[in-house]
């Protein structure tokens, strides 16, 4: 499969990075007062935001006594890609997007503790570089930790792809958007890297089947690695004593 | 304990602060939350902003485009600006179509900037009647804490003085357009209008004058867009409104006049601080 040329002679990936190399994540929870939970997260030039409400109780039509109700919106700001879009949210994108948040998420939360109630996540994309659901999945994954929502484990989503080197394939952990639109195979990865499993697995382009596992191995690895980086970032969070009672000003 | 008795007893709770000259947040009456600014933190818009006033968070970001200018108009570019209320800035809002309290906000955004004529449409022209520039500036609200519109303009403001225009050159003949981003100019911007939003609270024997009112006392104060916003560039008032609420009395008036233009100098500061550093930061 002569895909484009992603990896230089050196190893080395467009941006510089190495193949097993993730892009700078920096994060941080509790970034809004109104929000019950809130989260900021930077995955290279990626800027998401994370917003989540609840649980409160759900209107009368939605309601289910099987568990909580999850209402995810993903949307991008305006000015989030090069070119202007005209509808932040909405379009057929964001729709799938969020679909796309809320069945991963709702494998993270404990969803039968909250029967007839409604949880409301809201990611907002600030700038797009690639990998935006991945982000909005670790910053939401944040959000619901800063809002005190029992999980089962951290949610965590990364993307991989593959290239060719010296004729090896050499699969691309965190894919960015000048590897996306360059072609090739782009598979993303929602998992819950605690209990080894897998909440949404999505794939486009075409790929070998006996490519698939490294791929997909390495994607995970990706997750894996982002979890650690999210523990760490809850960790000092709560050992900054910020807890949400402190700031709210009355 | 305070948690309770402010879930109890609401308007009792607001009105002990308050004959007691101090808000609930600890600010005197007159006094305004701090402003943070940050400059050109977006990469993919050509100038952007993030201010903080308070708790309230916006962002602004600016886009061009290019496109052919009214008929009726023909020397003018476009300035669209387009503030967006979305679900996840407060607790009150619903996801959907934009509501009305959020249209209300972006038409008084725009009057102000409009208004104030900070920028002359005629530099946003690059051919009469061929082509012109179409400034996009979209400003989403990341937290609303109240004096939505104050943080609006500073962010729509501090990123108008940082935009640059690439330099087009249009061929008349073949229709030609060719853009080089490399070639900037800075875009004019007189002036710079600054709004200063004001609650006003009626005690049983005066009315009380709030600056810079959070979301909490917004709501004590008369709700959704009962603010009294004032609005000045350079000294000219550009937008002065009260819509519901409590009365105005006219002296409370003048007090506010006096305050707005005192903000008027921070903000100023603020904004050419900022845009000095980020100077300073690229080279």
């Amino acid at each position: 499969m002569p895909g484009p040329d992603l990896l230089s002679s050196q190893g080395l990936r467009l941006d510089g990075r190495r193949p097993n190399e993730l892009r700078r994540i920096r994060c941080k929870l509790g970034v809004f007062t109104q929000p019950d939970g809130s989260a900021y997260l930077e995955q290279g030039n990626t800027k998401v935001l994370a917003a989540v409400y609840g649980p409160h109780q759900a209107s009368k039509s939605k309601s289910t006594t099987e568990g909580v109700v999850v209402n995810c919106q993903y949307s991008m700001a305006t000015f989030s890609t090069g070119e202007r879009k005209n509808r932040p949210r909405g379009d057929r994108k964001s729709q799938e997007m969020s679909l796309h948040l809320r069945q991963a998420l709702t494998a993270a939360i404990k969803t039968e503790l909250y029967p007839r109630s409604q949880i409301d996540i809201y990611v907002e994309v600030l700038q797009a570089d690639g990998g935006a659901y991945c982000a909005g999945v670790n910053a939401a994954s944040l959000a619901l930790i800063d809002a005190g929502i029992p999980l089962r484990a951290y949610a965590c989503a990364c993307s991989a792809s593959m290239a060719w080197r010296n004729g090896e394939p050499e699969p691309l952990l965190d894919v960015g958007h000048v590897e996306e639109a360059a072609g090739g195979v782009v598979l993303t990865v929602a998992s819950l890297p605690n209990t080894g499993s897998i909440a949404l697995l999505e794939m486009s382009h075409r790929l070998h089947m006996d490519y698939f596992k490294v791929v997909l191995s390495r994607a995970m690895q990706g997750c894996r690695d982002i979890e650690i980086i999210l523990d760490k970032a809850v960790r000092d969070h709560l050992a900054e004593g910020w807890t949400k009672q402190d700031v709210v000003t009355i | 304990m305070a948690e309770i008795y402010k879930l109890i007893h609401p308007l009792k709770y607001f009105t002990d602060y308050i004959s007691r000259e101090v808000r609930p947040d600890g600010r005197k009456f007159d006094e305004q939350r701090n402003i943070k600014l940050n400059v050109n933190s977006l990469k993919t818009a050509e100038a952007s902003a993030v201010v903080k006033c308070g708790n309230t968070t916006v962002v602004c970001g600016i886009q061009l485009e290019l496109a052919t200018p009214k008929a009726e108009e023909p020397d003018l570019g476009y300035l669209v600006t387009n503030l967006e209320l979305p679900a996840l800035c407060s607790p009150k809002y619903r996801p959907g179509p934009p509501s009305d309290h959020a249209q209300v906000t972006n038409y008084l955004v725009s009057d102000i900037i409009t208004n104030s004529k900070c920028i002359n449409l005629k530099d946003l022209c690059i051919v009469p009647d061929k082509l012109a520039w179409v400034l996009y500036c979209d400003i989403v609200c990341l937290d609303n804490d109240g004096s939505l519109v104050d943080a609006c303009i500073i962010a729509l403001m501090a990123s108008l003085k940082t935009l640059c225009l690439p330099s087009v050159t249009y061929d008349n003949d073949t229709e030609d357009i060719k853009v080089n981003a490399d070639i900037r100019t800075p875009l004019k911007v007189h002036g710079l209008p600054v709004a200063t939003s004001f609650a006003v609270y009626k005690l049983p024997d005066r009315n009380i004058l709030l600056t810079d009112p959070s979301a909490y006392e917004e709501e004590m104060c008369g709700g959704i867009g009962a603010n009294f916003i004032v609005c000045s560039n350079e000294g000219l008032l550009c937008g002065t409104q009260k819509f519901g609420g409590s009365n105005l009395l006219s002296d409370s008036q003048e007090e506010s006049l006096k305050i707005s233009r005192d903000r008027t100098n921070v903000v100023k500061k603020v904004i050419e601080t900022s845009i000095k550093n980020d100077n300073e930061f690229v080279s």
